[in-house]
């Protein structure tokens, strides 16, 4: 099973969490979130990521999920990608958290590409929307 | 290829469903369809609006969005078709477990 590790701006890991948690009917495992606080020392969460990646990884990888491109959270995780084996998604959101809980049998990968895909499809424009 | 395509016609079951439940296919549902969809080895199916998706991906299913009174196709094909029918329409009928 793919873990998985959302990275996040304050509670919105815990949050999403919560929310898939209702619909699936089940807390799903392998899955931890960590929330980066702008009154942290960055350090010390390349420690704690680095630590929770290696907990979560039963050999399929993991596939981290993050909030916001550009902002620390995000610059953490550049420097800790491992292709293969530590996939990371910006643009967190429950559409593509619930692909990632729903799909944990497949390959790392696929998984990756699977919730890109569900988390872009999932961003719509009601009004110009049929 | 004609001639495969009018077989796989014969042998899917399809049966049309109205949806009953007050919310729709929302989250919660669509979780359970998908659920109880993937627990059969048929390949299971919905029809809606020309759209055409795979029961077994709870994502999938919420995209449909399909409300109140909206009409699905469901299609099933594989050697436990019959019971994954009679399953996936029992789940339909008792609208998710949401209303008495």
């Amino acid at each position: 099973m793919v873990g998985i590790l959302l990275v996040t701006h304050g509670g919105i890991g815990f949050s999403l969490l919560k929310s898939a948690t209702q619909i699936l009917g089940k807390h799903p495992s392998n899955i931890n979130c960590i929330s980066v606080e702008t009154d942290h020392e960055v350090h010390s969460y390349k420690k704690t990521i680095n630590s929770e990646l290696l907990k979560l990884d039963s050999g399929m990888g993991v596939l981290v999920m993050s909030d916001m491109y550009g902002a620390t959270p995000t610059n953490i995780l550049k420097e800790l990608i491992v292709p293969n084996k530590f996939q990371v998604l910006t643009g967190l959101n429950l559409p593509m958290l619930m692909q990632a809980l729903t799909s944990r049998d497949s390959s790392l990968k696929d998984l990756t590409n699977d919730c890109l895909k569900y988390g872009r499809y999932n961003i719509i424009n009601l009004n110009n929307h049929d | 290829m004609d001639d495969i395509i009018l077989l796989i016609s014969i042998i899917m079951i399809k049966t049309q469903i109205t949806i009953s439940n007050t919310l729709g296919l929302h989250a919660r549902p669509s979780m359970k369809l998908a659920e109880l969809c993937s627990k059969f080895n048929a390949e299971i199916y919905i029809k809606k609006d020309g759209k055409k998706i795979n029961a077994k991906n709870m994502m999938d299913i919420l995209m449909l969005a399909s409300g109140y009174r909206s009409q699905i196709e469901i299609l099933v094909d594989g050697d436990d078709e019959k019971i994954a029918v009679k399953e996936i329409k029992s789940l339909f009928s008792d609208r998710f477990g949401e209303e008495s």
